[in-house]
């Protein structure tokens, strides 16, 4: 048996499609990668560590059966930025992330119309009932962004187990009773 | 939605080379966390450190259409270590590798899994050279090489291993293989 990358959801918002993040994304995704963008993420990545980073994110959808989604603007293709589940080894709980690559893309709540997609999906497809999401205490956009999902705060939350993570800030989304129809 | 991700089955007379799987997780993690047996591959810090280069040789076969194969003992079904070609960001040239988990050595493994999978990307993938990367004091891997039949060609700074030896393997009419009806490239592209 060979790892399964075959069947990946696509997700549908008004404005956006979300796509597995694959091979076709690399090339941007490492760009952004290396970017001031990623510093509150571990960035920015040298070339080569961007590039393992971006393989990596492939590599999850097969080992965990989700991960990352690429955002699309509807009738493009091109991925501008990021959202999705992920749990890497040393995480305890799989985590709703995101990105957005540009600052073009900034200020128009796509992100926000992403991660609800996302966190909708994790909840009905996935069977999920909780989800959180890591953030630096310095990241006040996706602090605000957060706050915005409805998340709380939740202080009895385990960090994962990874260098540097001492002060990340456990955000706990609502549940599925509290934001599904 | 799919994503492709054809990863053959190859054997030899005592191996399987397969697609890595999730159960390979344990062993690949001892392996890559093994500060003396991982020395001339890449040490990797921890458990989650190791997960994601897992992960990355995936995402490695989805880019490229070649990876690390796990070997596979095949009188066991165990896997027992590394083969395959790797070309990650920032590497000279592609690259075959080779890499024998504890408990494994001395049954010629990573000799019969390194040829078979030179083959396979000489005959499948339509490449005409191979190389080796191997740092200065692996002696083994150095014997292991020049057993396979490649020369050594130059010094030059690895961008994750630092000093490193390029090993150039002989090319696939020196070995007497042609590429397949499908052995070009682009059939991978």
């Amino acid at each position: 048996m060979s790892p399964h990358l075959a069947d990946t959801p696509v997700l549908e918002t008004d404005r956006l499609t979300l796509r597995a993040f694959d091979a076709r994304d690399v090339e941007a995704g490492a760009a952004y990668l290396m970017t001031e963008r990623t510093k509150y993420m571990g960035g920015p990545y040298s070339r080569a560590d961007a590039w393992d980073h971006c393989c990596g994110l492939i590599g999850h959808w097969a080992v965990r059966g989700y991960g990352l989604f690429a955002i699309c603007l509807k009738g493009s293709d091109q991925a501008i930025g990021d959202a999705g589940l992920l749990c890497p080894g040393g995480y305890h709980e799989p985590e709703l992330g995101w990105g957005i690559w540009s600052t073009e893309y900034e200020g128009q709540g796509i992100v926000r119309e992403a991660a609800r997609a996302v966190r909708d999906h994790a909840y009905r497809d996935h069977g999920w009932s909780t989800l959180v999401s890591y953030i630096d205490p310095d990241n006040t956009r996706s602090i605000a962004l957060a706050e915005r999902l409805g998340c709380r705060l939740d202080a009895d939350a385990v960090i994962p187990d990874l260098p540097d993570w001492e002060g990340t800030l456990v955000y706990r989304h609502p549940g599925p009773s509290e934001v599904m129809a | 939605m799919t994503l492709a991700l054809h990863i053959p089955r190859l054997e030899t007379e005592t191996l399987i080379l397969r697609g890595p799987q999730e159960s390979d997780f344990d062993a690949c993690a001892a392996f890559l966390t093994d500060p003396v047996r991982a020395a001339g591959f890449g040490v990797e810090r921890d458990r989650p450190k190791a997960w994601r280069w897992f992960a990355l040789n995936i995402g490695h076969w989805a880019l490229h259409g070649y990876g690390y194969f796990v070997m596979e003992w095949k009188e066991t079904g165990t896997p027992c270590g590394l083969t395959g070609i790797w070309n990650p960001e920032g590497w000279p040239e592609p690259e075959l590798g080779w890499v024998v988990f504890e408990g494994y050595e001395g049954r010629g493994i990573a000799f019969e899994g390194a040829q078979r999978a030179r083959r396979w990307a000489y005959e499948h993938l339509g490449f005409d050279t191979l190389t080796s990367n191997i740092v200065p004091d692996n002696a083994r891997s150095i014997a292991l090489a020049e057993r396979l039949g490649a020369v050594f060609e130059r010094r030059y700074h690895n961008v994750e291993m630092g000093e490193d030896l390029l090993y150039r393997h002989p090319g696939p009419a020196e070995l007497g293989l042609t590429a397949d009806a499908d052995g070009s490239p682009e059939a991978y592209a």
